[in-house]
C-alpha cells in the first residue's frame, strides 16, 4: 500500500537522542526561526505569512 | 500564519492565524495560553512534543507572543505527564540562559516571559475557559460564552490566546519556510502535516506525523510504515475518528481521508488527533459504558444536564452489562442524552455551557444506532452477543 509521504515537521527530532535538549535542538537547526522573526520580521509579517 | 491556513490542533480545528486576529487592538496586558492538558482517552500525541522536543513548543511560543504583542506566556500542563515538566523546565531554564526567552530576546527590544504550570489530573481543564479558571487559581470549571471569550474577556479578564501544543511547535517551521510551503503540504482544506495517536486493535499503536487531509483511515490503520495492520489480521468494526467525544466511524468510512471538512460532513470530527480502533471481536455495550464512564467522572458538576445526565447514563449501561438491564433502558439512554444534546446531532446541540456532556452522548449515539441489537442481546440474555470479548464475562455470564 503506497502512502502520501512529507517532510516531518514536528517530529523529525523525536529520532535525534539528544533532540530535548538546548545543544541538540540548536545544532538541528533550533532557534533560527526565532532569531529571523525578531531580527527581521514585523509583527503583522509573522501573523500573515 | 493566515498564508499557512494551519487549523489548531487541540479538537475544534479553527484556523490558528485567525485566532490570533481576534485580539483588540492596543489592549494591554494580553497574555498567551499553551494548553498542554491533553487528557483525552487515547490522545497522547502533545506529550511526545513536550517530551522529546520542548525547544521547539517553547521557540513557537516566542514567536507567537512576538506576533500577538504579548508579553507573558502561560504553558499549562498536564499533570501527570511528569517527564514533559522535567525536560520543558530544564528546557525554559537554559532558554533563558542563552537568551531565547527573557529580556531583550537575540539582542532585539522584544521581551516575554514563559510561566509553567502544572495542572491536577482534572479533563475539563482541557476546555480552554476552565483552563483560564484553573489558572487563576480558580476551581476548574468552564465559563459562559458570551460574554467569556478568551480573546475578549480571558486570563485576569485581559485579552488571551488559547493555543494547542502541536499547533504552536508548527509556527517555527511555518516562520522559516513560509505559510505558503506549508499550505502546500497535505490537502487545501486540511494543511501542513498532521500527528494522530492511534491506539486499539491496531498492531503497532503509536503517534505518526501524516500529511494532512490526504492520508485515508485505511493506510493509517494498515500502512506498514503507520499501524501494520489489525491485529491477528482481523476486520475493523468501528473506530473513534478524532477522540474519545466523536461520533464514531464504521468500515464504509475507511477509505475516507482525514481531511476536516470531510469528517465533520460525514458525521465527526478529527477532534483531539486520538483515533481508537476497535476490531470485530469488541463488545460494543463495553466500550461504550468505558467512554461514557469517564466523562461521567471528569464532569466538572456545574451544569445539571451533564452532571447528572452523564451518571445516569453510566450507571444505565452499567446495568445493563451487570445483566440487570431493562427493556426500556435504550429509550432511557436515549431519552437522557436528548435531554444533553438536544437532537442527538452533529455538530452536537448543548443545554450545557461546555462540550463535556454531549461528548458522553457521542458514543452512545454511535452504539446504539449501529449495534442496537448488541444492547437488545444483553438486556435478554444478560450477555453479549456470541464472538465478542466482554471484559464483563464472568459477571454476566452469572446471569446466563
Amino acid at each position: 500500500m503506497s502512502v502520501p509521504s512529507g517532510p516531518r515537521i514536528i517530529t523529525s527530532r523525536f529520532d535525534v537522542a539528544d533532540g530535548h535538549t538546548y545543544a541538540g535542538y540548536v545544532r538541528t537547526g533550533g532557534y533560527v526561526a526565532l532569531r529571523k522573526a525578531v531580527g527581521s520580521m514585523t509583527r503583522s509579517r509573522c501573523t500573515t505569512k | 500564519m493566515k498564508a499557512a491556513e494551519i487549523q489548531g490542533r487541540g479538537g475544534a480545528g479553527f484556523p490558528a492565524g485567525t485566532k490570533w486576529g481576534f485580539l483588540p487592538a492596543d489592549v494591554h496586558p494580553r497574555y498567551l495560553v499553551i494548553n498542554g492538558d491533553e487528557s483525552e482517552p487515547g490522545t497522547y500525541k502533545d506529550r511526545l512534543l513536550m517530551e522529546r522536543d520542548p525547544h521547539q513548543l517553547i521557540e513557537g511560543i516566542v514567536i507567537a507572543c512576538y506576533a500577538l504583542n504579548a508579553a507573558q506566556a502561560f504553558l499549562y500542563v498536564r499533570g501527570e505527564m511528569a517527564l514533559a515538566q522535567e525536560r520543558l523546565a530544564q528546557a525554559l531554564n537554559d532558554a533563558y540562559a542563552n537568551n531565547m526567552v527573557g529580556k531583550n530576546i537575540c539582542g532585539s527590544t522584544f521581551s516575554v516571559d514563559i510561566t509553567l504550570t502544572w495542572g491536577a489530573g482534572a479533563y475539563i481543564v482541557g476546555e480552554e475557559t476552565a483552563l483560564i479558571e484553573s489558572l487563576e487559581g480558580e476551581r476548574g470549571m468552564p465559563r459562559l460564552k458570551p460574554p467569556f471569550f478568551p480573546a475578549v474577556k480571558g486570563l485576569y479578564m485581559q485579552p488571551t490566546i488559547v493555543n494547542n501544543v502541536e499547533t504552536l511547535a508548527n509556527v517555527p517551521y511555518i516562520v522559516s519556510s513560509g505559510g505558503s510551503e506549508f499550505k502546500a503540504i497535505g490537502a487545501p482544506t486540511s494543511t501542513g502535516m498532521r500527528m494522530f495517536a492511534v491506539s486499539g486493535h491496531v498492531k503497532k499503536p503509536g503517534v505518526f506525523e501524516v500529511p494532512n487531509g490526504v492520508t485515508t483511515f485505511r493506510m493509517l490503520f494498515e500502512a506498514p510504515e503507520y499501524c501494520g495492520g489489525v491485529r491477528d489480521g482481523r476486520n475493523v468494526k468501528a473506530f473513534i475518528p478524532g477522540g474519545a467525544s466523536a461520533m464514531w466511524f464504521f468500515p464504509e468510512h475507511l477509505d475516507m481521508a482525514l481531511d476536516k471538512p470531510t469528517v465533520d460532513k460525514a458525521g465527526s470530527m478529527l477532534g483531539s488527533g486520538a483515533i481508537v480502533v476497535m476490531d470485530d471481536t469488541t463488545d460494543m455495550v463495553a466500550a461504550c459504558w468505558r467512554i461514557v464512564r469517564f466523562f461521567a467522572r471528569e464532569s466538572c458538576g456545574k451544569c445539571t444536564p451533564c452532571r447528572e445526565g452523564t451518571t445516569w447514563l453510566e450507571r444505565v449501561l452499567k446495568r445493563i452489562l451487570d445483566g440487570h438491564g431493562r427493556p426500556e433502558d435504550i429509550d432511557l439512554l436515549m431519552e437522557v442524552s436528548e435531554s444533553i444534546s438536544p437532537g442527538i446531532a452533529w455538530p452536537p446541540r448543548q443545554t450545557t455551557i461546555c462540550p463535556l456532556g454531549p461528548s458522553a452522548v457521542s458514543p452512545i449515539a454511535s452504539a446504539v444506532r449501529r449495534f442496537r441489537h448488541e444492547f437488545d442481546h444483553y438486556i435478554a440474555h444478560g450477555r453479549p452477543i456470541d464472538g465478542v470479548e466482554s471484559p464483563f464475562a464472568v459477571a454476566a455470564a452469572s446471569h446466563a
